[in-house]
């Protein structure tokens, strides 16, 4: 049993754990056996954060109701999910103090007043640190460096264990991910002897990625985020990662792409809310790279890379890897999805629902009413990367033709006859009746209605796209 | 056998229609009209389950409007069959169909759509567990 610990530094370390958990949903190969998200941003109220927490919980108890054996074909949540603590955050100690009370800069003797000056402006010293660093990785620096001391980074060390692996994701051109990667990985490199585990965490497989500038943010002078200078801060902590970090991880990976669109200007809080974009979802693959990477002697750099330039990308511009890995996974949820949201209910008197016991009461049961929340919040996401810039649209969102149609690069095999003429929903409810028919019913209805959409939709995308 | 698919149309007595009555059983035209009709409400019943078959036709009102379909049929082929039949045989000893034979031939028609029905209400509870989409209907 091996774990894969997965820390998420700051909006974008949140925003890639929550394109993790689809596609993990999706059912995208992990070889850990269990993903342990860590999330670590003193800004409280960061909406980003607040709204992955939730998709976790939604997806832990999802996972929950489900039971995984040699005999399940079902890979629809299939990797655990578990957190180290019920928020799935390290609470950042003192955070709720403006920087200047964190650093007892009233209790500093001139001279160290005059240096503490220089390193920061008189807007870091009066900022609120429950705001976040708000670009600035001087400061996350300095605060994030003792988390290390928390009761939840001593509760990561305890449960640590021989054959885990870690991986960092954090940005390179904001503040609490550019300042907390270095930090952490120092940390867990060096980590206390006073800490359970602590020669286990200092030899542990690391991976990171490090996500290069993808999008800028509106001019705003009232805001201490400024687009212009997220390039000279990338190159800079490039310069810095060159020498004290690419040594120290087994596998690093870059990614980034032009600023293509520019994001409301928000410093952190409630409205920091970024649209999900197609660089999370490759820095989520990064994280399935490395998890499912089996010779890690060596240090390695990689970056990704797309086989189309576009500015809306479908499964027929990404690369060989990258389309294998994800089109049939996402393919299959999405018919998933879209047959639980528009034709269940109206078929819930179909050979397949009498037959596995799947009723009404079931839609209204918590298992169901969850998993149509994490449905929302996935297709919200799918929705959100369509229209971003640079763009991921495989599939039309909101169709009036043939589902199968709703591919975007693949051509559905079509008939007449049999099963494989009908259209639409009735295709898959057809399907589905076929595969009830020799199904195990003992198991939980639970499991039973995963089953039987995973082995459905996994016949469908045979029939239809030879897949 | 004659007297049991005579008793079936008959009604064991309760259905019986005299001069009719007695020229269907003397003739022996009870026979093909219930091979008829067996033959029919079979093949629909298959052609419902098997053929016609898709998840949109799961359901009680299109294997109703099926077994609708089969009882017109059958109610068709026992007036047309019957008719025929006797306007021959009459026919033969130079004589007409009696006007009263009209309703009993309706009757008659009757008779063999509820048979039907029932028919193929029992072949549906037989055939239907193998039927890849409707093995729930009619329940």
């Amino acid at each position: 049993m091996s774990k894969l610990y997965v820390f998420g530094i700051g909006g974008t370390g949140a925003r890639v754990l929550k394109s993790l958990s689809f596609l993990l949903a999706t059912g995208v190969k992990c070889n850990s056996t269990s993903v342990v998200p860590i999330l670590i941003d003193p800004d409280a109220a960061n909406s980003d954060v607040n709204q992955t927490v939730d998709i976790l919980k939604l997806y832990e108890s999802i996972r929950s109701k489900l039971t995984f054996n040699r005999e399940t074909s079902n890979q629809f949540f299939k990797t655990d999910i578990s957190p180290l603590n019920p928020d799935f955050r390290i609470n950042i100690q003192d955070s709720k103090k403006k920087f200047k009370e964190f650093i007892d800069y009233q209790s500093l003797d001139k001279k160290n007043k005059s240096l503490v000056s220089l390193l920061f402006s008189e807007k870091n010293l009066n900022a609120d640190l429950e705001e976040g660093f708000k670009g600035n990785p001087n400061m996350g620096s300095v605060v994030l460096n003792q988390f290390t001391t928390s009761k939840d980074f001593e509760v990561f060390a305890s449960s640590f264990a021989q054959g885990d692996r870690i991986f960092i994701i954090s940005s390179i051109f904001g503040g609490t991910g550019a300042a907390g990667f270095p930090l952490l990985l120092k940390n867990i490199r060096s980590a206390s002897p006073t800490l359970n585990n602590h020669s286990h965490l200092q030899t542990a497989p690391i991976g990171a990625v490090s996500v290069l500038p993808y999008f800028g943010v509106k001019k705003d002078d009232e805001s201490d985020i400024e687009k212009s200078t997220f390039i000279s801060k990338t190159k800079a902590a490039l310069r810095y990662y060159e020498h004290g970090v690419n040594d120290s991880v087994n596998s690093m990976y870059y990614l980034g792409d032009k600023l293509v669109k520019d994001y409301d200007n928000h410093e952190g809080g409630v409205e920091q809310k970024n649209d999900g974009h197609f660089v999370e979802l490759a820095a989520a693959l990064a994280v399935l790279d490395f998890a499912n990477e089996t010779d890690l002697s060596t240090n390695k750099i990689k970056e990704f890379g797309i086989e189309n330039e576009s500015q809306n990308l479908t499964f027929n511009d990404l690369g060989d890897k990258t389309k294998s890995d994800i089109l049939k996974p996402l393919s299959k949820y999405y018919f998933f999805r879209s047959y639980l949201e528009n034709a269940l209910v109206e078929n819930l008197n179909s050979d397949f629902a009498i037959r596995l016991d799947i009723k009404e009461q079931f839609l209204n049961e918590d298992f169901y009413q969850k998993l149509k929340k994490l449905n929302k919040h996935l297709w919200d996401w799918l929705n959100q990367m369509s229209t971003n810039q640079r763009g991921f649209a495989p599939f039309t969102l909101n169709p009036e033709n043939d589902l199968f149609d709703n591919i975007k690069g693949l051509k559905p095999h079509k008939s007449i006859f049999g099963i494989n003429g009908l259209k639409n929903y009735e295709r898959i409810t057809a399907g589905l009746n076929k595969t009830a028919k020799k199904m195990n019913t003992s198991e939980s209805t639970e499991d039973r209605f995963m089953e039987v959409f995973f082995d459905t939709t996994e016949k469908l995308m045979a029939a239809k796209y030879k897949l | 056998m004659k007297d049991l698919i005579a008793n079936f149309y008959e009604l064991w007595g309760g259905g019986y229609l005299g001069g009719f009555s007695d020229q269907m059983f003397n003739n022996d035209l009870y026979f093909p009209v219930a091979l008829y009709s067996i033959i029919v409400a079979l093949a629909i019943t298959i052609i419902y389950y098997y053929i016609l078959d898709r998840p949109n036709t799961a359901n009680m009102k299109v294997w109703m409007l099926a077994l609708l379909i089969g009882a017109i049929i059958n109610a068709v082929v026992a007036f047309v069959s019957a008719n025929n039949d006797l306007v021959e045989i009459f026919a033969s000893i130079g004589e007409e169909v009696p006007n009263s034979f009209s309703y009993d031939m309706l009757m008659f028609a009757f008779i063999n759509a509820i048979w039907t029905l029932i028919l193929m209400f029992v072949l549906s509870i037989i055939l239907k567990w193998k039927s890849p989409n409707s093995s729930y209907i009619p329940f």
